[in-house]
């Protein structure tokens, strides 16, 4: 490891910097700052992949079945103290694995937080009969339809949007710990333990490639549009100019995808697939896949 | 229209994933037969485009701005089984990746927008767009089928949540009555007019700048006099619809329609004197149809499945009579081509 130079050294992609918020009225810069956020994502998030932690130690053909599986299990569960100790797992994984508190926070904000606004009426009487605890004054009417009974607020509905939004949350949080503890290369090799085809992951890992490649061809696509404009045009230009916009990436990709056709045969391919990655089954994944079996059997019990 | 975890219950997405098993498995067969070994390049990099389209912003009148699916601009120049994989990868890589649509769902999620979405947007397309490659007609035909295309995505997302409640309880809890209305309201007035602008300007971009990358119109084995025998004998055997409909929904005739043997109980039901218009009375004794109603003098009583084999007889019956006499006014009245092609060259394969 020594002989390479510091800048090939894995780790060494520069900090990239916080983007300023992007103007609201401006939609060109605005694509451009969200592609520019996606690139600095896909390039600098594997600053937690490649911490020494819990996760990042084991092979993804154990994780990937594992935390799925516990996904999967998840969505069966009913009762919230259950929920609540599968959350409880989460924040042990995460803390072992070496996750930074604010970004394990931060997935509590958009799935659960959206789903939580989502089912606030769910814990009305209108879709969750039950005992009223709190009644917002005497509502009877909602615009033009008549209530059976004033609005209010049940033990059932409450009971139902807490069990509601602490499964998202959880599995929100489980599939953010595979995310961001496995570089996305190994993760889709992972999935062959699920049963995917070889051409499969092979499709997905050719995509991950090229996909940096065509997000910087977009990105390339509004900077020359931004540097040659002084105002937005008219709403019928703009649009124009968007799917002139994708047409043009459209006709790039079919050249690139042309070009890695002929590499591709240029180097020997022939149909058939071969992938790199050899699985390293020791005691740890072993350990890591009977450690799940119980979480799930334990979390079934208690349902 | 990510579907997140926690919002299907098993019985719904585990279904999900078999169907999507299989379509991805018959998907990968058709394209293996089209595109051989270009496939993998072609697709992995049709994936990553359809990735990148869901982010360009579009901008909508009022001010703000929507984005695209792209699942039917991706059917119409890479083929609909082609789409399915694509727009499948694009789907599963922002699940994993970037926590966009929950794991668990997607299955659910692929199935609606990388099988109903291209595939009913694609239908839509090549049935307004033809065979053509004119910029305006791939414009209008892109426009509706990306319309269609992103409404159909919505409404089967908006059925496989609204099912919930009937299913399991403890998952989303809002039911058919709330969860169509809501998505298809949006989709209907607002999403559904960024995916048309998008899918119609590109499909007229790329007609007016590389044609080739257009679907390559295959000339049709049949003669297009066989193709349009065809399409109405087909419209032909659905003619009884118009006999079982009314009798499924107890209506009776045509509003405004009526003879003068019912017109006197209609214009009782509504208290007026039950007396026939004497005009019309006369009127409608001028010609006696030989076929009333469609059907046999005699038989109007028959069962259903009779007065349908009747009705289809005499839709053939129509078409061919319709058929004479507009041959017959071609003999009659055409002018005879002066610039006719020569003999065994149609204008069909003629043009290029």
């Amino acid at each position: 490891m020594n002989s390479l130079p510091g800048w090939m050294q894995p780790r060494a992609a520069p900090d990239i910097p916080d983007l300023p918020a992007a103007p609201r009225r401006n939609i060109t810069r605005r694509t451009l700052n969200s592609l520019a956020r996606l690139l600095a994502a896909m390039l600098g998030d594997d600053a937690i992949a490649s911490r020494d932690g819990l996760l990042q130690r084991i092979e993804p053909r154990a994780k990937v079945p594992g935390l799925i599986g516990l996904v999967v299990v998840v969505t069966l569960l009913h009762s919230p103290a259950a929920l609540g100790l599968a959350y409880l797992l989460c924040v042990v994984l995460a803390v072992a694995s070496r996750v930074p508190t604010r970004r394990f926070a931060g997935a509590w904000l958009a799935a659960p937080f959206f789903s939580a606004l989502i089912i606030l009426p769910a814990m009305l009487n209108v879709f969750t009969p039950g005992i009223p605890l709190w009644a917002p004054g005497h509502i009877t009417h909602v615009g033009p339809w008549q209530l059976h009974e004033p609005l209010a607020v049940t033990g059932a509905g409450l009971r139902f949007a807490a069990t509601f939004v602490l499964r998202v949350a959880v599995c929100v949080s489980l599939a953010l710990l595979l995310a961001v503890t496995t570089r996305p290369t190994r993760l889709f090799h992972g999935l062959r333990a699920l049963g995917a085809p070889k051409i499969f992951v092979m499709l997905l890992l050719m995509m991950e490639r090229y996909l940096a490649v065509i997000v910087r061809a977009a990105e390339e696509i509004h900077a020359a549009k931004l540097s040659r404009s002084i105002a937005p045009g008219s709403l019928r230009q703009e649009q124009a100019w968007v799917a002139a916009g994708i047409g043009a990436l459209f006709r790039r990709t079919q050249k690139l995808g042309n070009a890695v056709h002929l590499a591709m045969i240029s180097r020997g391919y022939t149909g058939e697939v071969y992938l790199l990655d050899e699985p390293c089954w020791t005691w740890r994944e072993w350990a890591f896949l009977t450690a799940m079996i119980l979480a799930v059997a334990g979390l079934l019990l208690i349902r | 229209m990510h579907i997140p975890d926690g919002y299907l219950s098993p019985q719904t997405y585990l279904p999900a994933y078999a169907a999507m098993a299989a379509l991805w498995t018959w998907a990968s067969k058709r394209i293996n037969n089209t595109l051989r070994l270009r496939q993998v390049p072609l697709l992995a990099l049709g994936a990553a485009f359809s990735f990148v389209i869901m982010m360009f912003n579009v901008p909508i009148p009022g001010g703000t701005t929507g984005h695209a699916v792209g699942a039917v601009l991706i059917a119409v120049l890479l083929g609909p089984w082609a789409a399915v994989i694509a727009v499948s990868l694009a789907l599963i890589v922002q699940a994993l990746l970037f926590g966009d649509g929950g794991i668990t769902a997607v299955g659910a999620n692929c199935f609606n927008m990388a099988v109903v979405m291209p595939f009913t947007g694609w239908w839509t397309y090549r049935l307004i767009a033809g065979r053509t490659p004119a910029v305006s007609r791939q414009l209008i035909a892109g426009a509706i089928g990306g319309y269609v295309g992103l409404n159909a995505a919505a409404l089967s997302t908006a059925v496989l949540l609204g099912i919930q409640p009937l299913i399991a309880r403890g998952y989303n809890p809002f039911g058919l009555k709330v969860a169509v209305p809501m998505m298809a309201g949006e989709h209907l007035l607002l999403f559904g007019f960024v995916e048309a602008v998008v899918t119609g300007l590109v499909l007229a971009y790329v007609a007016r700048t590389d044609p080739s990358l257009l679907p390559q119109a295959v000339p049709s084995r049949r003669a297009p006099i066989v193709r349009l025998a065809l399409a109405l004998g087909i419209l032909v055997l659905f003619t009884p619809l118009g006999l079982y409909v009314p009798a499924l929904m107890k209506a009776g005739g045509a509003w405004g329609e009526w003879g003068p043997e019912e017109l006197p109980a209609k214009l009782a039901e509504h208290g007026q004197s039950a007396q026939v218009p004497i005009h019309l009375e006369r009127l409608s004794a001028v010609w006696k149809a030989p076929l009333p109603d469609y059907a046999l003098p005699g038989l109007e009583t028959a069962p259903l499945w009779q007065l349908s084999l009747i009705y289809v007889a005499c839709g053939l019956l129509g078409v061919l009579a319709l058929t004479l006499l507009v041959l017959g006014l071609q003999k009659l009245f055409a002018r005879k081509d002066t610039d006719e092609l020569p003999p065994g060259v149609d204008a069909t394969t003629s043009r290029t």
